[in-house]
């Protein structure tokens, strides 16, 4: 018998999730890091075409993909921590459960979009 | 030497809200902060109310907060704590019953939801149970536990959530799920994997920074963690 105040089973991969997606996204924001500023430029700063030619390749396009996927769920999981910790009313934690989730699978759906169907405009 | 101490005085049967009284007290070289508090109680203000028992950090019965800071008041000397003003308040988290003693009835309701027991499937015989010293040394720390509450009154998920199992009684389950000779470690796995039991520890370590008998609290709590997860996969 689960004792007085036992919320439900479960946690245990959520926990590991955010370990996991955690070690990446560092990797990943190195990478990122790296490349946008350190990379290879036209002009003196950041410019459209710089960016713009790298994420019309298959390689940066699924490194941004992997990227979007696993900081999405990444900043959702630890909101529903959040939210699990602070928030002790049950429909109270239910609707922001529900904010919560819907917003991520809103950006996830906006972010994918923009990644996937990304196509170079070169300037007339 | 003089210290001034700022004791959190509050009845709530009488009291709408808490305050704090301070005292001057010449304290002797190697006073613990319970020598200056009884002092206090037997020669200045007999209705100063706290816990104390052995004296002898064992009984686990005097852990308040002291500069922001739990701990017992038997084993902490005064001039340690660094200050000539000393703040003694109740552990958080917990009902106040009255000055520094709290309502820790939570906390046992809390370590009896991981059958703090003994428990095996094999029939006794006339020897003991072995264990190697191996096999003991890893619960070491946890049998070393005396149940003050300092750790779980240190615990912000416990401070919003006492619902949350807490650190004690996550680190007892720890001390029989990896005792060699327990053979109850999946009902007790199953019973603090739960949102407001294993995983309600977000490792914040104020528990093991607290912590009396200085034990390794959120290691064992971690090595909860891991088990209940492979267990799952």
């Amino acid at each position: 018998m689960r004792y007085k105040g036992s919320l439900r089973s479960g946690g245990a991969f959520g926990w590991f999730y955010q370990r996991l997606s955690g070690l990446v996204l560092i990797v990943l924001l190195l990478v990122h890091w790296g490349i946008m500023h350190h990379g290879p430029k036209t002009a003196d700063g950041i410019e459209y075409l710089d960016v713009a030619t790298r994420l019309a390749t298959p390689f940066w396009k699924t490194f941004d993909l992997l990227f979007l996927v696993l900081g999405i769920f990444h900043g959702m999981n630890g909101l529903l921590m959040i939210v699990r910790d602070y928030v002790r009313v049950p429909w109270q934690r239910g609707a922001l459960y529900s904010i919560v989730v819907l917003l991520g699978l809103v950006f996830l759906i906006l972010g994918a979009l923009t990644v996937i169907s990304f196509q170079v405009k070169y300037p007339a | 030497m003089k210290y001034t101490f700022k004791v959190y005085r509050f009845n709530p049967e009488t009291d709408d809200a808490p305050r704090y009284q301070t005292y001057e007290v010449d304290c002797e070289e190697g006073w613990t902060v319970l020598d200056a508090l009884n002092y206090i109680k037997w020669y200045l203000d007999g209705s100063v109310s706290y816990r104390r028992s052995c004296r002898h950090e064992i009984c686990g019965s005097c852990a308040v907060m002291m500069n922001g800071k739990n701990g017992l008041l038997c084993n902490t000397q005064v001039k340690d704590l660094g200050s000539k003003t000393i703040t003694i308040e109740p552990l958080k988290g917990f009902p106040v019953l009255k000055d520094l003693i709290v309502d820790m009835d939570l906390f046992i309701e809390r370590l009896k939801a991981v059958n703090p027991f003994f428990e095996s499937s094999e029939p006794p015989t006339d020897r003991e149970y072995y264990q190697s010293p191996e096999d003991r040394a890893i619960i070491d720390d946890a049998v070393n536990c005396i149940l003050c509450g300092s750790c779980t009154g240190s615990c912000p998920s416990f401070w919003y959530n006492p619902d949350y199992l807490g650190p004690a009684a996550l680190f007892k389950a720890f001390r029989f799920v990896y005792d060699s000779r327990d053979t109850a470690a999946a009902e007790r796995l199953e019973l603090v994997d739960d949102h407001n039991g294993l995983w309600r520890c977000h490792t914040i370590f104020n528990c093991m920074e607290c912590c009396p008998k200085n034990l390794n609290i959120t290691e064992g709590i971690q090595y909860l963690k891991r088990l209940a997860f492979m267990r799952k996969i």
